[in-house]
């Protein structure tokens, strides 16, 4: 194992919420937020505030250059859609065993300027359980 | 998606400006790159395409798309501009204007002119010779496939 670069990483996705995902054509870039809620439980007679921790929301977001080959069907097809895509994040694809994946509600936004590429951009959030894979002991 | 070295680029800008008759009529002795070459008589009126930089903007695996950029310049050796003026307009016509043609490995996203260029030059040997210089930096942007 090394420190690794993100030019190897991909996104995998099956529109059907499946398991048969397909290398997203033209992206490049993704990101994946685990955050966590936080609740207030601070009470009389404590002396500093107190939260406990909810769950980690696995959201993120996803960017890549339209190619109108490949984007409208591979992506906004799923975008326009109301099934929740299977999405699998994969770091580096040289060591493709690990990876993110679960069910996401993805939705998208498209940038056109006169000075650059067309680009694309999605997020998402979970609408199922996601995995880490390989799973570690908490 | 692999494109290439990018030598097909260099060669289609150069093709493309070669193929442009109302361009040659003005540049009658050829289109070249970094240097017009030696010969007798001596080449007076022709265009000079200089690449400059390159830039891969990666993708997951390969780039998404690839972005040259180019200074093409006419040059005549005359004392008045009209001409050299004539023919810059022609290379932003074709390079412009046009969608970059023959890019084998390639597809043309857009080509931008980034400077105008137009110029005097004394010419090194002889004092008393002019050079009108006239063109621009092109930005080409192109997908590898």
């Amino acid at each position: 194992m090394a420190r690794i670069h993100g030019k190897k990483g991909d996104v995998l996705l099956d529109p059907t919420g499946g398991a048969t995902g397909v290398s997203l054509a033209s992206c490049d870039g993704w990101e994946l937020n685990l955050e966590k809620d936080r609740v207030d439980v601070t009470c009389f007679q404590d002396e500093n505030k107190q939260s406990v921790l909810g769950l980690p929301s696995y959201s993120g977001s996803m960017s890549g250059a339209w190619d109108s080959a490949t984007t409208p069907e591979q992506l906004f097809a799923v975008i326009f859609g109301d099934v929740p895509a299977m999405i699998t994040l994969i770091p580096n694809t040289l060591e493709e065993t690990f990876l993110f994946k679960g069910l996401g509600n993805l939705d998208g936004a498209l940038s056109v300027s006169a000075k650059g590429a067309v680009t694309w951009s999605s997020k998402f959030d979970a609408a199922g359980p996601w995995t880490m894979e390989p799973a570690i002991l908490p | 998606m692999s494109g290439g070295s990018g030598a097909a680029v260099d060669a289609a800008v150069v093709a493309a400006l070669a193929g442009d008759v109302a361009l040659t009529a003005l540049v009658p002795d050829g289109v070249f790159l970094d240097v017009a070459p030696a010969a007798k008589p001596s080449k007076t009126r022709f265009v000079i395409v200089q690449y400059q930089t390159h830039e891969d903007e990666e993708g997951f695996q390969s780039p998404l798309y690839e972005v040259f950029r180019y200074r093409v310049t006419a040059r005549v050796l005359a004392s008045s501009g009209v001409d050299v003026n004539a023919a810059a307009d022609r290379i932003q016509h074709v390079l412009y204007v046009d969608p970059l043609a023959g890019l084998a490995g390639y597809t043309h996203m857009a080509t931008l002119r980034l400077e105008r260029i137009k110029t005097t030059e004394v010419d090194a040997i002889d004092n008393d010779i002019r050079w009108q210089v006239a063109g621009g930096d092109y930005e080409i942007s192109v997908s590898p496939h």
